[in-house]
């Protein structure tokens, strides 16, 4: 009898275990079968308001943690996610780990709310992979709730797992660093008691997507940068922290996603360098530059691809209107402060060569002006463009009688300079380009282009030569391969 | 009320319509004019050329320009200098240079309403030059005949400006046109040109320039 008893509670047990292992199985079989389809459907993250999350985020949907929620008595289902590139979030002071869940959970009417939670850690880089809203471990740092359009429904701070604080962000995520730093220990904070407080700043961090030219063996160099936006964050800063900081103003570079090299980054990540705005991308500037990057000539390496060596200054593509009338400029005037030059490309519409000449033209003014800048300080000259300098001292000189009216003694020596030593550099990169099809004397004119108000052009060119190379010029437009549209 | 009423009041509202009307026309014409005026002080104006130092090792030859520069810059008077500028009604295919997007929002509209009397083939109206009050001492060559490339009037002219309709809004203090102005055969420009009027004064508060 005991024996059968025995049996009896031997199978019962063995049904029990089994019981709750297929119990268990259907919950998740449940939400793996019959809603996988309506979670992929329902979800998206194209109105989300950070590009680098838009285009970095994969949502691992085979890979979820089910949290029950005791108040609604139904179930939410956290994600984990990764991110094509590698991320984390600095200043000069502090790095901060960044991960990021989707949290799905279904409303009263069944439809799937979702919400994107990013864990921003003081402590560790590398934060746990089994990091909940319900299981904090030992997070210190801050957490954020994002809807699907970017915008914050709520900020947490932690410490030690510790929920901190709580506020609902009033901004919704739209901060600059000039907004009020949330008051986050108040009367209405439960949180805050015995006189701890959190404090935060603003990080304000701009994103760099950098790309890379595959030589030969795979060896990666840098080459551009395009500009992903900027998202200004509240960060909390540990109770035990000193003095509250102000806020931060944080670079962040991340490896083109598209690019094939490998795991991880390719660890030459550039802090500063060539970055094409939004208003560039795409255009038919952007293609132009393109080919002479490609192309990586003499002229372009020594002028553009100064700024890719030297991360000091950094070089802008803009598609935008100069100040007078001009169909390119560049502006130097923030490089003594920042180190930003602006190439400004107005007409978009000229024929491709044309462009790929403004954009050779406007890159040796800005690399005028970084060279200026640099030896400003350091009259140490290894080039010995002792000329570039007389002419700048020269038109200065000049200009300084404000009498005498003159505005423009910078570029007055610049373009000078550059009709003395790039007409026909600029030539004979335009005509590599074009495949060498025709004789140098076809692209002089690209060479001499934007340089009509300088007296070179007006002594040494007489009125035949102007018209005969003007003439060149209409022939290549008409039968170069070369096109962008 | 007896018709004769009717008919003197019928009268009297088209009489002041059409006086309405001729003002409004007048006023347009007016603006016209100062607004031409204006461009042309701004686009045909003497610009010096300095000449720069010499090469090292080189004999200077060019003391005598940068002398008689300076000279020049001393007196002020170079920025009077005469100009010939050659004036015409605007004879080329501009719409697709401009994009409506990059046009400032408060200007789109008159924009769209340059371009629809553009698509219309709409005459532009010839000038009288002696109306235009210019504040240098340019001479207007009025313009008829077309110009070629390798046309003789090139050494003559210092600048070629050829002009569009003129489109105002109703308050007339915002007005759009596209100019070209050409330096020489082979620096052409053409130019969509945004006209604020700013306590009375035309000004230029946008340009947009392509090359032609």
């Amino acid at each position: 009898m005991k024996k059968l008893l025995n049996q009896i509670n031997f199978s019962y047990t063995i049904y029990i275990v089994l019981s709750l292992f297929f119990f268990y199985s259907c919950e998740k079989e449940d939400i793996g079968n019959l809603s996988q389809k309506e979670l992929h459907h329902s979800f998206s993250l194209h109105k989300f308001s950070d590009e680098f999350i838009k285009k970095n985020l994969i949502v691992n949907w085979g890979a979820y943690d089910v949290e029950v929620d005791s108040s609604i008595d139904r179930g939410k289902y956290l994600y984990s996610t990764s991110l094509k590139v590698p991320s984390a979030l600095y200043s000069n002071e502090q790095k901060w780990g960044q991960m990021y869940k989707l949290l799905a959970e279904k409303d009263s009417l069944s439809n799937w709310n979702y919400t994107l939670l990013e864990f921003l850690s003081v402590k560790d880089s590398i934060l746990p992979s089994n990091l909940s809203t319900s299981n904090t471990v030992s997070f210190t740092g801050t957490l954020y709730f994002y809807d699907l359009e970017g915008n914050t429904k709520k900020i947490e701070s932690y410490e030690d797992g510790v929920k901190m604080t709580e506020f609902m962000d009033k901004e919704h995520g739209k901060v600059t660093l000039q907004s009020k730093a949330p008051k986050v220990c108040g009367d209405y904070n439960p949180f805050c008691e015995d006189g701890k407080t959190v404090t935060y700043i603003a990080v304000s961090v701009s994103t760099y997507t950098d790309h890379y030219n595959v030589r030969e063996g795979g060896k990666l160099d840098y080459s551009y940068s395009t500009y992903d936006g900027t998202k200004t964050k509240w960060v909390a800063v540990p109770v035990n922290d000193p003095e509250p900081k102000i806020g931060s103003y944080v670079h962040h570079h991340v490896d083109d996603p598209n690019l094939n090299h490998g795991s991880g980054s390719s660890g030459s990540n550039h802090p500063k360098d060539v970055i094409l705005d939004d208003s560039f991308k795409n255009t038919k500037a952007d293609c132009a530059f393109q080919k002479l990057k490609k192309q990586n000539g003499d002229l372009f390496k020594t002028t553009i691809g100064k700024f890719i060596d030297d991360p000091k200054y950094d070089l802008i593509f803009t598609v935008g209107n100069c100040e007078y009338t001009n169909i390119g400029c560049t502006d130097g005037n923030e490089v003594g402060e920042n180190g930003d030059i602006t190439i400004i490309l107005e007409d978009v519409y000229q024929p491709t060569l044309e462009i790929a000449a403004s954009i050779l033209h406007e890159g040796i003014h800005a690399e005028i002006y970084r060279y200026v800048d640099e030896h400003t300080d350091n009259p140490v000259d290894p080039k010995n463009r002792t000329r570039l300098m007389e002419l700048y001292s020269h038109y200065i000189g000049i200009a300084e009688n404000t009498d005498y009216n003159i505005t423009y003694p910078v570029t007055m020596a610049q373009h000078e300079y550059m009709a003395e030593n790039y007409v026909k550099p600029i030539a004979e990169a335009i005509r590599s380009l074009d495949g060498n099809k025709y004789p140098l004397e076809y692209y002089m004119w690209y060479g001499w282009e934007g340089l009509e108000r300088s007296y070179n052009f007006n002594s040494r060119l007489s009125s035949s030569d102007k018209t005969k190379y003007n003439n060149y010029q209409e022939i290549v437009n008409n039968n170069t391969d070369v096109k962008c549209n | 009320m007896s018709n004769v009423i009717k008919v003197n009041i019928l009268i009297l509202i088209i009489v002041l319509n059409s006086c309405s009307v001729k003002k409004s026309d007048e006023k347009i014409q007016e603006n016209t004019y100062e607004i031409l005026s204006t461009i042309i002080d701004e686009y045909a104006k003497p610009r010096l050329i300095i000449p720069p130092p010499p090469l090292e090792g080189m004999s200077d030859t060019l003391k005598n320009d940068r002398d008689s520069i300076v000279g020049l810059l001393k007196t002020g008077e170079w920025a009077q200098q005469k100009y010939f500028v050659g004036l015409r009604p605007l004879n080329y295919e501009w719409q697709n240079k401009f994009k409506k997007s990059e046009v400032e929002e408060k200007f789109i509209s008159l924009f769209q309403k340059l371009i629809n009397r553009n698509n219309r083939n709409e005459d532009i109206a010839s000038l009288t030059p002696s109306m235009i009050k210019l504040t240098r001492g340019n001479i207007i060559v009025p313009i008829k005949s077309q110009i070629r490339k390798n046309d003789s009037i090139w050494n003559y002219l210092n600048v070629l400006i050829s002009y569009s309709n003129i489109e105002f809004n109703n308050l007339l203090d915002k007005a759009i046109l596209v100019i070209e102005c050409s330096e020489a055969e082979y620096h052409r420009r053409i130019i969509l040109l945004l006209m604020e009027n700013v306590e009375g004064q035309w000004k230029i508060r946008h340009e947009y320039t392509r090359k032609i």
